[in-house]
C-alpha cells in the first residue's frame, strides 16, 4: 500500500470513531494522523507491509492524539 | 520471540506465584525476548500486588503490559511497574483508599488504621513515581475513588498507547485466570 491508500485507511478509521481536524504527516516510509475525539477506539486494521503506533497523546500540542503507520 | 501471559483474577498468594513462575521461569525457559501480560485484575492483596511490581520492574526479560478489562486497585501498582503500558480502548482504571476487614479490638483497631495509612502512601507514591503524575493529585483521586476511561489514562501518563492487541496464532502463552 502506498502513503495515499494508508490516508485513506485511516480516514475510515478516524470518521467511525469521530476524530475531528484531523491532519496528516508522511515520509516516504510513514504516515501520521494527528487528530482531535472526544473518545477514541483502537485501530484494528491489520496492514502487510505497515506497523503502526497504536493511538497515542500527541505531544507536539497541534492535536489531542497521533496514530503513526510505519512501513516495515 | 514473544511470551504472552493472560493474566485475569484476583491479586493474591496463588496469583503472584504464578505470575513468578511465568515471568522468572517459564519465559527465560523458552529463551523469550519480551513478556506481554494482556491483564485484568479487580485487586487484592497489597502485600502481594508490590511483589509482583518488585518482579516486573526487575524481571531480566523486558515486561510490558497491556490492559484488556479492569485494573482496579493494587493492580494499578503492577500495571505500572511496567515501562511499556498499552490498553484495549474499552478497559478502565480504578483507583481508591487501601482498606482493612476484620475484627480488632482497640489497640489492633489502631494497628489496622496506621497499616491502612501506610499502604495509601505506598500505593500513591507508586502511582506517582510510576506515571510521573503529581502526588497530591494520585492521593486526590485515591481518596476519592476514581474510575478513569482507557482515554483519560492516556492523557494522564498511565497509559502510553491505545492498541488492540491479539495473542499470534502460535505463539508460546501462558493462561492465569480466576473467574469467581
Amino acid at each position: 500500500m502506498n502513503n495515499e491508500q494508508i490516508k485513506n485507511v485511516l480516514n475510515d478509521y478516524l470518521t467511525q470513531s469521530g476524530a475531528t481536524e484531523v491532519i496528516f504527516e508522511e515520509t516516504e516510509n510513514s504516515v501520521a494522523a494527528l487528530f482531535n475525539s472526544r473518545e477514541v477506539i483502537s485501530f484494528k486494521t491489520n496492514i502487510p507491509g505497515w506497523t503502526h503506533s497504536g493511538i497515542q497523546v500527541d505531544n507536539t500540542g497541534k492535536r489531542e492524539y497521533k496514530i503513526e503507520l510505519r512501513r516495515v | 520471540m514473544e511470551y504472552y501471559v493472560v493474566f485475569e483474577g484476583i491479586i493474591n498468594q496463588e496469583a503472584s506465584r504464578k505470575l513468578a513462575e511465568a515471568i522468572f521461569i517459564k519465559a527465560r525457559d523458552i529463551h523469550a525476548e519480551k513478556i506481554v501480560v494482556l491483564f485484568s485484575s479487580l485487586g487484592g492483596s497489597v502485600y502481594e500486588g508490590f511483589i509482583i511490581a518488585n518482579m516486573i520492574q526487575n524481571s531480566q526479560i523486558p515486561v510490558a503490559m497491556h490492559a484488556v478489562n479492569h485494573i482496579d486497585s493494587i493492580a494499578n501498582v503492577i500495571f505500572l511497574s511496567a515501562k511499556e503500558r498499552t490498553a484495549e480502548s474499552h478497559a478502565k482504571f480504578y483507583l481508591h483508599s487501601a482498606s482493612s476487614t476484620g475484627t480488632f479490638d482497640e489497640k489492633q483497631l489502631l494497628e489496622q488504621y496506621q497499616a491502612t495509612k501506610t499502604n495509601n502512601s505506598r500505593i500513591a507514591y507508586f502511582i506517582s513515581e510510576n506515571a510521573g503524575l503529581r502526588l497530591e493529585r494520585v492521593q486526590e483521586m485515591m481518596k476519592k475513588g476514581t474510575t478513569l476511561s482507557v482515554q483519560e489514562a492516556l492523557k494522564l501518563g498511565i497509559v502510553s498507547g491505545i492498541d488492540h492487541v491479539e495473542i499470534p496464532q502460535g505463539s508460546p502463552r501462558e493462561e492465569i485466570i480466576y473467574i469467581n
